[in-house]
């Protein structure tokens, strides 16, 4: 509800010295006040000066959250999707998969994977959904996607950075000092929103048999050798 | 707590139609308004309104229109006081669709296309605005048509707003409306101006003649300028080159190989070689003003809009020709305080330097500042000044080392820098390496801010101004002036609302500068409070804790009556002007008095 005991000033024309001979200074009390009053309208990043989250229009996908850097995961994002993933040189690029799609695309010789989908943040403001690959009907979960897992979910309520233990094949985890970074500021998107953000907007949405990546496996693409 | 609707009493949607008065203030002639709770539009001709407006404007109460400031214009035309809640779903509208793209415009009819609203025709609402602002008298035909038109904007009004709600942060908004009040409050006092002197430039014969005679004085150290058979003055290429080679001055120059002649590129170099400078004001002086089209009331007050957030930065941008405050910087020397009462510039001292220096936490930057001038720290600290320089006896070197670092800090290349500052390629190009290495740290954040803003698909500042990247916005250059820019707009709208409620005589926002008028006796209090509170609203925006104590110092510069107002870049011209307008009057005088002699 509005402040009924602080209403703001009103504006009004500025009256002349003959009108308002005696205009009163605002003292050093009323200034501090209206400073912390504006000082609420700020929307904050934490990690980049002068930047915020609340009108992220574009996130990125990726198989972790920024190399070496400290990131937050969402504590409500984690929806299960069917995906697959295509190397295009050092970069692994995943595609979702609609439910219809999946048989067609086994029928071609493709296999989907169902992935956790995580929601994450770094201290330097980039918003990316990081897929895990699910166990498989026997239970079993490749390490790299276990410990990364295990990271993801540490994010949900600290900062923290992954990074690889190459000599076990494990990720680990780095936590950040307490209060080294503010609270992150997540993008006011629903859920839709932000898969449609990652996938749909990308082209990275296998929902129908004329797809481009389903074409080329399926060397219909007239350019297929 | 976040603001919603239903934290006001009463929500009133309204549009106001409009001619211009003779002091180009707005001149009512009708308005239509809706209590949103009721839903039903009402429409009032100019003779039914009265003293107060027919809806509340207090803090209960919600004030929603598209383009306040025409509205709120009307408010203050009209004597009402201004609503204390104001949300202006055209910035709004500029803010969501802010770096992409709108096929139909950023007017309500572009926003109505842009949500998939019905609207009337285009082609109809060009002719209602023309027949309005053509003014008195109205045909009782005319007069019903004019009522359902406004109305109909009403009416679009409350179809958009449940649309456009959930993307806006109400309490943003209202921060961006009250700087719209401010914005409209500006607008309504206007520039005081010389009416003496600026009816006779608006007088078309005079004006020509001034303009014409002004080349050849103008040029006679230049000689750019040619004439052809029927004496009309052309600027030469060939004699711009020959010119340039005789002062070895390196021009920028198109893909095609030609010279760059955009009004931008001659800006530039005209503060790298400030012998330039002359003849930039007489080229642009020539090419756009054919008419001097400064709007200027009958009471002597420049006024036209300033169209708040019309820039992507969120810059308020009025249209230049009808601004005292253009390029052709000479016309500024209109500025004249009326009897009693004084102007003052106050300024924030290396704004976008200082901007760029919080936002990246150089510490090296940070130092610049705090020890004075940063433009000549730099010219000192790469050897271009003796380190007993300051801004008296280096000038010209300061402002083109401003120009320089400004331009290095937004990521421009060695050519043009050279160019800029009338140095070697060389000497750019090491300017640049030193540039880096001491300011290291903002060159990582700028690097940062890049990747965030293209990783993002969104840039937005402190006080929530943004734009999309990638679309429209993908030019690095661009994408990090953007950061500075929006922030010194957030700063300017801070110390706007703030100044504008502690009643203060804010006449116009001048980029990083604002115009103050109070009468004598008061311009020295007032403009300590206005730089107290360019202070303080610096504060808020580069902190982001309430501890923080980075702050922009002020400079002001005040002028009383009979002084007028002086940019020393348009001394000469204006001293040439004046000399000018005095033949052709005298001229004009003799030939009269010839006339009136032979006709005895």
């Amino acid at each position: 509800m509005v402040d009924e005991t602080n209403p703001r000033p009103k504006l009004e024309v500025v009256p002349s010295a003959e009108q308002e001979p005696n205009k009163k200074e605002p003292d050093k009390e009323e200034l501090d006040e209206e400073e912390l009053e504006f000082r609420k309208l700020r929307r904050d990043l934490p990690g980049v000066a002068g930047a915020s989250a609340a009108g992220i229009v574009a996130i990125g996908t990726a198989k972790d959250p920024g190399k070496n850097e400290f990131f937050r995961t969402h504590p409500d994002y984690r929806p299960i999707v069917g995906m697959v993933n295509v190397e295009v040189g050092m970069e692994k690029q995943y595609f979702a998969v609609t439910a219809d799609m999946e048989a067609a695309l086994v029928n071609i010789g493709i296999t989907t994977y169902n992935h956790a989908l995580y929601l994450t943040i770094t201290s330097r403001g980039a918003v990316r959904v990081v897929p895990v690959r699910c166990a498989g009907s026997d239970g079993v979960q490749n390490e790299y996607n276990r410990t990364k897992e295990i990271g993801l979910i540490q994010g949900m309520s600290e900062w923290v950075r992954l990074y690889t233990d190459l000599e076990n094949g494990v990720y680990k985890v780095f936590s950040a000092p307490a209060g080294r970074f503010a609270e992150p500021v997540w993008p006011a998107l629903k859920p839709a929103k932000i898969f449609r953000l990652a996938f749909r907007e990308k082209g990275r949405l296998i929902d129908s048999v004329n797809h481009a990546l389903f074409q080329r496996w399926a060397a219909r693409d007239k350019d297929a050798k | 707590m976040t603001k919603t609707l239903s934290d006001f009493e009463q929500v009133i949607l309204a549009d106001f139609e409009f001619a211009a008065q003779s002091d180009k203030r707005p001149d009512v002639v009708c308005l239509a308004w809706r209590d949103l709770a009721v839903g039903v539009t009402h429409t009032a001709w100019r003779d039914q309104l009265g003293a107060v407006p027919p809806y509340r404007t207090d803090a209960k109460t919600l004030f929603v229109c598209f383009v306040a400031n025409a509205e709120l214009g009307c408010h203050l035309a009209l004597g009402w006081p201004l609503p204390v809640n104001v949300l202006d779903l055209s910035p709004e509208f500029r803010l969501l669709t802010n770096g992409r793209n709108v096929p139909e415009g950023r007017g309500l009819l572009g926003a109505l296309a842009y949500y998939r609203l019905p609207s009337i025709d285009s082609k109809l609402k060009e002719a209602m605005q023309a027949r309005i602002i053509k003014g008195w008298p109205f045909t009782a035909e005319e007069r019903e048509k004019i009522l359902r038109y406004g109305g109909s904007d009403v009416d679009a009004l409350a179809q958009m707003l449940p649309l456009m709600l959930p993307q806006i942060d109400l309490e943003l908004a209202l921060h961006r409306g009250e700087f719209v009040a401010a914005s409209a409050a500006m607008e309504h006092h206007g520039v005081p101006i010389d009416l003496e002197i600026f009816t006779q430039l608006a007088d078309q014969r005079a004006w020509c003649a001034v303009r014409d005679a002004m080349v050849p004085i103008v040029d006679a150290e230049y000689g750019v300028y040619v004439q052809d058979k029927d004496g009309e003055w052309h600027f030469n290429m060939d004699r711009f080159q020959q010119y340039l080679d005789r002062q070895e001055i390196g021009w920028p120059r198109t893909d095609a190989g030609k010279l760059n002649m955009r009004r931008k590129t001659f800006e530039n170099m005209s503060k790298g070689h400030p012998q330039l400078e002359g003849l930039r004001q007489l080229r642009y002086t020539r090419d756009k003003m054919r008419a001097v089209e400064l709007a200027v009331g009958s009471d002597g007050r420049n006024r036209t809009v300033l169209w708040p957030f019309k820039s992507k930065t969120g810059r308020t941008q009025p249209k230049a020709a009808r601004w005292i405050f253009s390029p052709a910087v000479w016309l500024r020397s209109l500025i004249k305080p009326e009897p009693g009462l004084a102007v003052a510039y106050v300024d924030w001292s290396s704004m976008e330097f200082m901007i760029a220096a919080t936002l990246s936490d150089d510490p090296v930057m940070l130092e610049f500042y705090r020890s004075g001038d940063p433009y000549l720290s730099f010219a000192k600290r790469v050897g271009a000044a003796p380190t007993d320089a300051n801004k008296d006896t280096h000038r010209q070197l300061r402002d083109r080392y401003k120009t320089g670092l400004l331009s290095i800090q937004y990521g421009v290349g060695s050519e043009t820098l050279a160019g800029r500052l009338g140095v070697s390629t060389f000497e750019a190009h090491e300017m640049l390496k030193q540039h880096r290495e001491l300011f290291r740290v903002y060159w990582a954040w700028a690097e940062d801010w890049l990747a965030h803003a293209l990783n993002s698909g969104m840039m937005q500042t402190a006080l929530g101004w943004q734009c999309a990247t990638g679309i429209t916005e993908f030019k690095s250059r661009s994408l990090m002036n953007w950061p500075v820019q929006s922030t010194g707009a957030d700063i300017m709208r801070v110390a706007c609302i703030w100044a504008t409620r502690r009643g203060l005589g804010l006449r116009a926002p001048v980029h990083d500068a604002l115009l103050l008028e109070a009468p004598i006796e008061r311009i020295e209090a007032e403009v300590k409070l206005l730089r107290e509170l360019m202070r303080r609203a610096s504060r808020v925006v580069l902190n982001a804790e309430a501890s923080g104590t980075l702050e922009l110092r002020t400079d002001a510069t005040i002028i009383r009556y009979p002084e007028r107002y002086g940019d020393e870049r348009g001394e000469a011209i204006w001293e040439n002007v004046l000399a000018l307008l005095k033949i052709h009057q005298d001229q004009q005088t003799a030939t009269t008095t010839a006339g009136s002699g032979s006709n005895r």
